[in-house]
């Protein structure tokens, strides 16, 4: 139990780090992304471009949300 | 070779460098405080311990998965890395978070280990040889996982595994010269640029691994291809250095907006 206590916290800690919310961010653009296409909403250069632009307001907000709460 | 044969020398070697930097501070302040003995032995056993995570971790991606599903989880991976380690440089670079400091570092983990009990396991000072393995092992990883995504996307993972072996290679050799921490390394300079290779490539490869999803199951095509890379890699530094500058604004604006210090020391 301790060891999988300790992969466990190893894996968080190597992929999730110190902000989930990075982790959150690139989970929801590709899930998004994988979506949109499924379902036909968007073609594969909508997805690209606006999966990258996603990406980077994304990040802009995860670092405004850090300095905004004074984390 | 050619010029994209070179950029995957060049960036395993890089990122691998810095992670291995950091390895070696733990390592050079435990073997001064600790004895030597049994930090090499932790040493050994975590290298041991790679080689079976890179061969498994390597031999399953690259068997397993499809390869628009393989780009797809490892630029996801290699994505979430990048934009940490530039969610840091950001940070340090606006003034909202301490440098990294390798010769701090290493006063705090020697301060460290000379406090911390001792207890003999076979010979061995179980704190020195835990400590030392686990920070190998840490790190390696990190350096394994780089060598990995960024071979098998290439399709030239024993080019990339001698960029990130050189780098191991390198920091080891000046280590064991100098006898004390590579503190002169603009460390924070080379993650920014490692943070910001990782994100447009981790992009790059996400995005189009994508592709796992529409019927063909075949990798979405970037328009003009591989130079839509260079476009993200351009894209990500500015959009970067518009964060530092405004952050870096607002900052000024009063000590209650900054960041606490327990954020500013990690």
């Amino acid at each position: 139990m301790m060891v999988a206590r300790a992969v466990w916290r190893f894996l968080v800690d190597l992929l999730i780090g110190d902000d989930p919310k990075i982790a959150a961010i690139v989970v929801l653009v590709l899930l998004g992304g994988a979506g949109a296409l499924v379902t036909g909403i968007a073609g594969p250069l909508v997805v690209l471009t606006c999966g990258a632009v996603t990406l980077m307001v994304g990040f802009a907000l995860s670092l405004t949300l850090d300095f905004a709460r004074g984390r | 070779m050619t010029a994209a044969d070179w950029g995957l020398l060049t960036s395993t070697f890089v990122a691998s460098f810095v992670e291995c930097v950091e390895a070696l501070t733990i390592v050079l302040a435990l073997g001064v405080t600790r004895g030597w003995r049994s930090v090499v032995a932790g040493v050994f056993a975590a290298l041991v311990a790679l080689v079976f995570f890179t061969f498994f971790a390597g031999y399953a991606l690259a068997s397993w998965l499809p390869a628009a599903a393989l780009k797809l989880v490892v630029g996801g991976l290699m994505l979430i890395f990048g934009l940490q380690w530039l969610r840091k440089a950001v940070l340090r670079s606006a003034g909202l978070k301490a440098m990294h400091d390798e010769a701090a570092a290493y006063v705090e983990q020697a301060q460290t280990a000379r406090n911390a009990r001792t207890q003999t396991i076979f010979g061995l000072d179980a704190f020195g040889f835990i400590v030392a393995m686990k920070a190998v092992f840490l790190e390696g990883v990190e350096v394994t996982f780089i060598v990995i995504t960024f071979g098998l996307n290439a399709d030239n993972v024993s080019l990339a595994a001698l960029g990130g072996g050189s780098a191991a290679v390198v920091v080891a050799g000046l280590g064991l010269w100098l006898h004390r921490p590579l503190a002169k390394i603009p460390e924070n300079a080379l993650k920014y640029t490692v943070g910001l290779v990782l994100t447009a490539f981790g992009t790059f490869w996400s995005l189009e691994g994508l592709g796992f999803f529409v019927s063909s199951r075949q990798s979405l095509d970037w328009p003009a291809d591989d130079w839509a890379l260079l476009v993200l890699l351009v894209a990500w530094a500015l959009w970067s250095w518009l964060l530092v500058m405004w952050l870096s604004r607002h900052a000024a604006g009063g000590p209650e907006r900054k960041l606490r210090p327990k954020e500013l020391a990690t």
